[in-house]
């Protein structure tokens, strides 16, 4: 959606392009409709201040940008509700059931507690299923910075599990 | 019991177990229409409420100034309302009034020179003021000020040119900046800034006697609006001051700490018309001298607005029943506002006559006023915190539910200064800098 420098630009159909993505990915991040509302509220008022005090450029990039970084903030600020103890023991026996709900607020939390740019390139990709052009204009990186900064992602996650499993 | 739904296997990314399914999982989730079309309307009312959200002006990250300690700018600006206060005085306490006050101005106008004396003082000192460190100020005109420190560190300012020089005599240093009150170019300017203020204190300006002050005979006079008290002691032959005393336990109006409200400013020790040495007004950096280049940067600016919203948050907390506000949203605000102004309204009901209602009503634009403008300082600060970009800490967080002064209790916490270090604040308004690992978690 253009803008200009002068005025606000069509706020309204800013809100309807981007409303469904922005919740979506605050969802996903946070599983709760209730926190993805208020999160989604946050960042479409950041956005309409920033853009009171400067040109956006990209109305996608920031709205995109401002929902999974304030996302993962405050699913950082959550105790975690599924410990890694509670994954190994499924994980060593498979007879064990684990529940869906139980599985997804475990790799929200692995998610939320990678570093902050690893966080949002694995959100964007895996949770959002965006693609890796569209999430390095997004995030403002190169496509090999988002590739390799997924890399780096998949090894730290799959490392929280495998130095447990060897602690243990 | 563990469930896939292979509709959702679009993972860009074949992961290993367990991540593989907690991945489609969470890809597979969705909301509600209905919450989406809560967003929608709630996001669109911004363009209608855009009129009352803060429009202050970009903070660059990357600006440089050059500047003076942020100390060192207070002092500026506190020497500036201490003369705001002195000139400004004689509106009020003149028994001539709109003669005395023109007379005065011009008296002001013609004056060359003057020399005077400040003490910060605890109300208990008050009788032994000779014993406290003074700091001296000097005035050559048309607009250069000298104010030497306690320190011994020397400020002068030219007001007309906006130049201002910070000298530190001991380690040679000198630093440099614009000064932003360029408006303030000779003492009697000070009385125009003023005189608003005085003209609408005409009634509570009581007569305080007479008294001798340095051999003189001194007619004394007392101000009290706000809290904010001042006592003038004037030669009523000149129309100048001879001595004032000022208590300002509070900024605003608002009561700022208990070692502010014991606190008693006076100046005195005035001269008139000295002879001053121009070379003691030179702006330029002086021969010995190096110049140190400070940042006085958005950190800086953010860190004072980071103040004025913890202000904002306790006045909030008292007009609130001691409960911090449930969120910072602008509507939550302003119902304290709201609410504010309508125990207002009830007190002014409640008056027996009309004189007395026309007071309430003329403090309740007053209160309500700097109320008002607190909480836009406050959402000022909410709305300057910098664009984040990827790879940002969380560099602010607010943790609703708190009672002012409960022990212990964060409130919430900033970093100003790229995360080196963490400012946060308790219920109790005590303000802490920590660093990152040192952050209290959500209560």
């Amino acid at each position: 959606v253009p803008s200009t420098d002068e005025e606000i630009p069509d706020w309204n159909r800013i809100v309807d392009s981007h409303a469904r993505r922005v919740v979506q990915i605050g969802f996903k991040i946070l599983g709760s409709e209730h926190d993805a509302e208020e999160v989604a509220q946050d960042v479409f008022k950041e956005a309409f201040l920033l853009h009171r005090r400067k040109f956006i450029r990209d109305w996608t990039g920031l709205l995109v940008r401002l929902a999974t970084l304030r996302s993962l903030d405050r699913r950082r600020a959550r105790k975690e509700l599924v410990s890694l103890e509670r994954m190994h023991e499924v994980l060593c026996n498979p007879s064990n059931s684990i529940d869906e709900d139980e599985m997804k607020e475990w790799l929200r939390a692995q998610v939320a507690q990678l570093p902050e740019r690893q966080g949002a390139v694995v959100t964007l990709i895996c949770f959002q299923q965006m693609s890796r052009d569209e999430v390095a204009k997004a995030l403002e990186m190169s496509v090999e910075n988002v590739s390799a900064t997924l890399y780096q992602a998949r090894c730290r996650l799959k490392e929280s599990i495998s130095s447990f499993v060897r602690g243990s | 019991m563990m469930k896939t739904n292979e509709s959702t296997h679009r993972l860009n990314e074949d992961w290993e177990p367990p991540f593989d399914l907690a991945f489609r999982l969470v890809a597979a989730e969705s909301f509600s229409n209905e919450a989406l079309e809560r967003v929608k309307n709630r996001a669109k009312t911004l363009i209608d409420a855009k009129e009352n959200l803060p429009t202050a002006d970009p903070v660059s990250e990357t600006k440089e100034v050059l500047g003076y300690r942020a100390s060192q700018r207070m002092t500026v600006l506190s020497v500036a309302a201490l003369l705001f206060l002195v000139f400004g005085s004689f509106l009020a306490y003149s028994p001539m009034q709109n003669q005395a006050y023109a007379q005065m101005v011009a008296r002001m106008s013609k004056l060359k020179s003057f020399v005077c004396q400040i003490r910060q003082v605890d109300e208990s000192k008050l009788g032994e003021l000779e014993s406290v460190p003074k700091q001296e100020l000097s005035y050559k005109a048309p607009s250069f000020y000298r104010f030497t420190q306690i320190s011994g560190e020397t400020q002068i300012l030219d007001l007309a040119t906006s130049q201002s020089v910070v000298l530190d005599s001991s380690r040679k240093e000198a630093m440099r900046s614009k000064t932003s009150l360029q408006d303030l170019e000779s003492p009697a300017s000070f009385v125009e800034k003023l005189r608003s203020r005085f003209q609408t204190d005409r009634k509570s300006v009581e007569e305080l006697g007479t008294r001798t002050i340095e051999g003189k005979h001194a007619v004394g006079f007392r101000s009290d609006m706000n809290g904010d008290v001042v006592e003038a002691w004037l030669d009523p032959q000149s129309n100048l001051p001879l001595e004032i005393r000022m208590h300002s336990p509070a900024v605003d109006g608002i009561p700022v700490n208990e070692k502010a409200a014991t606190k008693w400013t006076i100046v005195s020790g005035f001269e008139y018309d000295v002879p001053v040495d121009d070379a003691l007004f030179d702006v330029a950096i002086p021969s010995g001298y190096s110049e140190v280049r400070l940042l006085t940067s958005a950190k800086q600016e953010l860190r004072n607005r980071f103040d004025r919203f913890t202000m904002m948050l306790r006045e909030c907390a008292l007009r609130s029943d001691s409960v911090f506000p449930i969120s910072l949203e602008r509507t939550e605000l302003f119902k304290i506002v709201s609410k504010y102004s309508l125990e207002w309204s009830e007190k002014r009901d409640g008056a027996t006559n009309f004189e007395e209602q026309k007071k309430v009503s003329l403090d309740q634009v007053d209160a309500v006023t700097k109320f008002a403008n607190l909480i836009s300082d406050g959402m000022d600060f909410l709305a300057l915190r910098r664009e984040p970009k990827v790879g940002d800490a969380l560099d602010f967080q607010y943790f609703p539910g708190a009672r002012l002064n409960d022990a212990d209790r964060p409130v919430a916490w900033f970093s100003p200064d790229g995360h080196q270090t963490y400012r946060v604040l308790y219920a109790d308004m005590s303000i802490r800098d920590v660093k990152r690992e040192s952050l209290p978690s959500r209560p």
